[in-house]
């Protein structure tokens, strides 16, 4: 048994296109501890969402494998996979993915859910909406928001499940800097506070220094630069 | 509610924006459809509907024959009045003559009513359009309409009448007898709004009939009325099973199978065709959530990666083909039956905007368009067409369920 909550051996995964065949990710070797954090980063096409997919589960790798709280996922059934991820891991994406009909409480109170954790969601999901900033626009639609509005929204959809794991793609890729700032010190402030581990994919070495361990994904392989004890 | 619904429900009805186009044009097909099956099967019950009462009011519930000549039909008549579920029993008699008019021969059937019988004749005087039922006698007749007009005659014209028994009469006398017509007066003319009842039939007294027919005081067989909503099979079988034989009990379904079996069969047609409707709007439900599946397929990538298992996703997709139905439907029905409601107002409407002056009454010999709502109906129809919306929407959902989470998320 490894101490870790979110692990990665020797993943691989390729994909084909037309008659080539690429080779994504050659033996991703990735460890994260509870309540840790840890950045990747990595130029654009390296692979970065592939694997924050795989260790979400989302994908299934060629080789190698993914473990949650030292469990191989490995030839675990789809759906029983969505009920185990919907429980330990939280996802933030570059484009928010907010569900366009439901208004900004009905998109928060919607990720508690899907992942089952339905005891008190109304109060929960105002409660963490507010935590984002969002207090005063929980009736409104995600059209009328702005994008780093809209990313706090996503952010407390990913939070309401009490998850384990963050998993951040990019998460103020579509930002200007300073509602990035913000962002970030908002998502990092409400890792800490409720112990959530946290990965976060991102091109601002700033945001990627203040990571427990920092990453890099170069030519299919992941380097670890620096791992702050 | 779990979430896979609430968000069918969002998709098709999103909050504080209008009705999207897609819902309302799926909604429409589907309620259109209800609607006009609706409208058509019950008029079409309607008209069954009078011409069932039409038929039964003519032959009655039931005829009650021995094979022969009832010889005391008073006794019979009697017994079976006695018997639960029969409100009453009336002798009849009934055969083929000759009517002469202005040496026009023409062989209608004739039916001897029991003048005795207040009912009988109140019955035949609610179906007249001419003369007076007052003036009905034992030597007078009553005529159908259809038969009238093929003859030109009218009340107050008379007519000779000739009997098969007449000729037979003048064959066993070797000659010596002269054939004397009956010279009969046409009291009134009737129309039940049946048509065969309407065409080549015409009315008697029973002691006419028993006259021509050399019947003395008796009968070819007694009608027979039964209680309000009793089921007149089932009644007859009784009355059979407790007459025994020779008497049989014949009721009006069976007198006309053929007649209503037509009518059966062109109600199943009419439904078939018009389901089609029903049909055709579940392709456009289909087409509309398979692209709102195109349209939602990273939406889709998003519930996965929340947890969402590919059976919730498939849900919510069935569940908005499910939706459209009901909602189709109900609307459909409100449709409908305000259509059937305002359907007098409506058909005046029409024909006085296209100029037509004739009303019902000479074309159908109703005064108004029939309707009979058979629950029945509308049970098919609602779950026919709910069941095709759900169908109609189970191959997007399928689609919708075997998306892969990674290719979902990275549509564009
Ligand atoms: N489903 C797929 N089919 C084909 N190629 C893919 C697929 N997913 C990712 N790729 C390829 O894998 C590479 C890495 O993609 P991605 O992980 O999105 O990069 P990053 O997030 O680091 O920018 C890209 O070259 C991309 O074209
Ligand atoms: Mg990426």
């Amino acid at each position: 048994m490894s101490d870790f909550i979110l692990e990665a051996r020797s993943v691989q995964r390729s994909f084909e296109s037309g008659e080539k065949q690429i080779e994504v990710l050659r033996g991703v070797d990735f460890q994260l501890k509870s309540g840790q954090s840890a950045s990747i980063q990595g130029e654009s096409g390296s692979g970065k969402s592939t694997l924050l997919n795989l260790l979400a589960g989302l994908d299934l790798p060629d080789g190698g494998d993914v473990l949650w709280k030292g469990e191989s996922i490995d030839g675990k059934s789809g759906d029983v996979l969505s009920v185990l991820r919907g429980s330990l891991i939280g996802m933030v994406f570059q484009s928010y993915y907010l569900v366009p009909e439901l208004r900004a409480l009905d998109n928060v109170m919607l990720g508690g859910r899907i992942s089952g954790k339905v005891e008190k969601i109304e109060e929960r999901s105002i409660e963490l909406l507010e935590r984002v900033g969002l207090g005063d626009r929980m009736k409104s639609l995600p059209a009328t928001l702005s994008g780093g509005e809209r990313q706090r929204v996503a952010i407390a959809r990913a939070m309401i499940s009490n998850p384990r794991i963050l998993l951040a793609d990019e998460p103020t890729g579509n930002l200007d800097e300073t509602t990035g700032d913000s962002i970030m010190e908002m998502l990092q402030a409400l890792c800490r506070e409720d112990s959530v581990a946290l990965v976060l994919v991102t091109h601002n070495t700033a945001y990627a220094s203040r990571m427990d361990d920092s990453w890099h994904l170069k030519q299919g392989v992941l380097e670890l630069s620096e791992r702050v004890e | 509610m779990p979430w896979y619904l609430h968000i069918a429900l969002r998709h098709l009805f999103p909050q504080g924006k209008r009705f999207p186009f897609f819902t309302l044009m799926s909604v429409t097909g589907v309620s259109l459809g209800v609607a006009l099956l609706i409208i058509v099967i019950s008029v079409f019950n309607g008209f069954g509907h009078e011409i069932r009462t039409k038929i039964a009011d003519t032959y009655g519930d039931a005829r009650v024959t021995n094979g022969g000549i009832l010889y005391d039909p008073d006794s019979l008549v009697a017994s079976i009045e006695a018997q639960e579920g029969v409100t009453r029993a009336t002798p009849y008699a009934n055969g083929v003559v000759m009517l002469l008019f202005r040496n026009q021969p023409l062989y209608p059937i004739i039916e001897g009513v029991d003048m005795r019988s207040d009912e009988e004749l109140d019955k035949l005087a609610s179906y007249m359009t001419l003369g007076d039922i007052d003036d009905f006698d034992d030597d007078s007749l009553l005529l159908s309409s259809g038969f009238a007009s093929q003859m030109g005659l009218l009340p107050g014209d008379e007519v000779d009448l000739y009997t098969p028994l007449m000729g037979l009469k003048l064959k066993q006398s070797g000659g010596d007898e002269v054939l004397l017509p009956r010279l009969l007066r046409i009291a009134g003319i009737y129309q039940t709004g049946w048509q065969r009842a309407d065409e080549n039939t015409i009315i008697g007294s029973l002691r006419l009939m028993q006259d021509l027919y050399d019947l003395g005081d008796g009968a070819h067989g007694l009608r027979v009325q039964f209680g309000e909503g009793l089921d007149a099979e089932e009644e007859a079988f009784t009355l059979t099973q407790s007459l025994g034989r020779p008497y049989y009990a014949r009721t009006w379904m069976d007198s006309q199978s053929e007649f209503l079996s037509v009518l059966e069969f062109e109600k199943r047609m009419m439904f078939f065709l018009l389901f089609f409707i029903i049909i055709v709007s579940a392709f456009s439900i289909t087409s509309s959530l398979l692209i709102s599946v195109i349209r939602k397929t990273r939406e889709i990538g998003l519930y996965r990666s929340m947890g969402a298992t590919s059976r919730q996703v498939s849900a919510c997709f069935c569940f908005q083909g499910l939706l459209i139905g009901v909602t189709g439907t109900m609307l459909g029905f409100a449709l409908g039956f305000l259509v059937l409601a305002f359907r007098t107002q409506i058909t005046q409407g029409i024909s006085s905007i296209m100029g037509v002056s004739s009303s019902m009454k000479e074309i159908y010999a109703f005064s108004y368009l029939p309707v009979h709502i058979v629950p029945f109906d509308l049970v098919v129809i609602s779950t026919l067409s709910i069941l095709v919306a759900v169908l109609a929407g189970l191959i997007p959902a399928i689609r919708a369920g075997k998306l892969k989470p990674v290719e979902a998320l990275r549509s564009e």
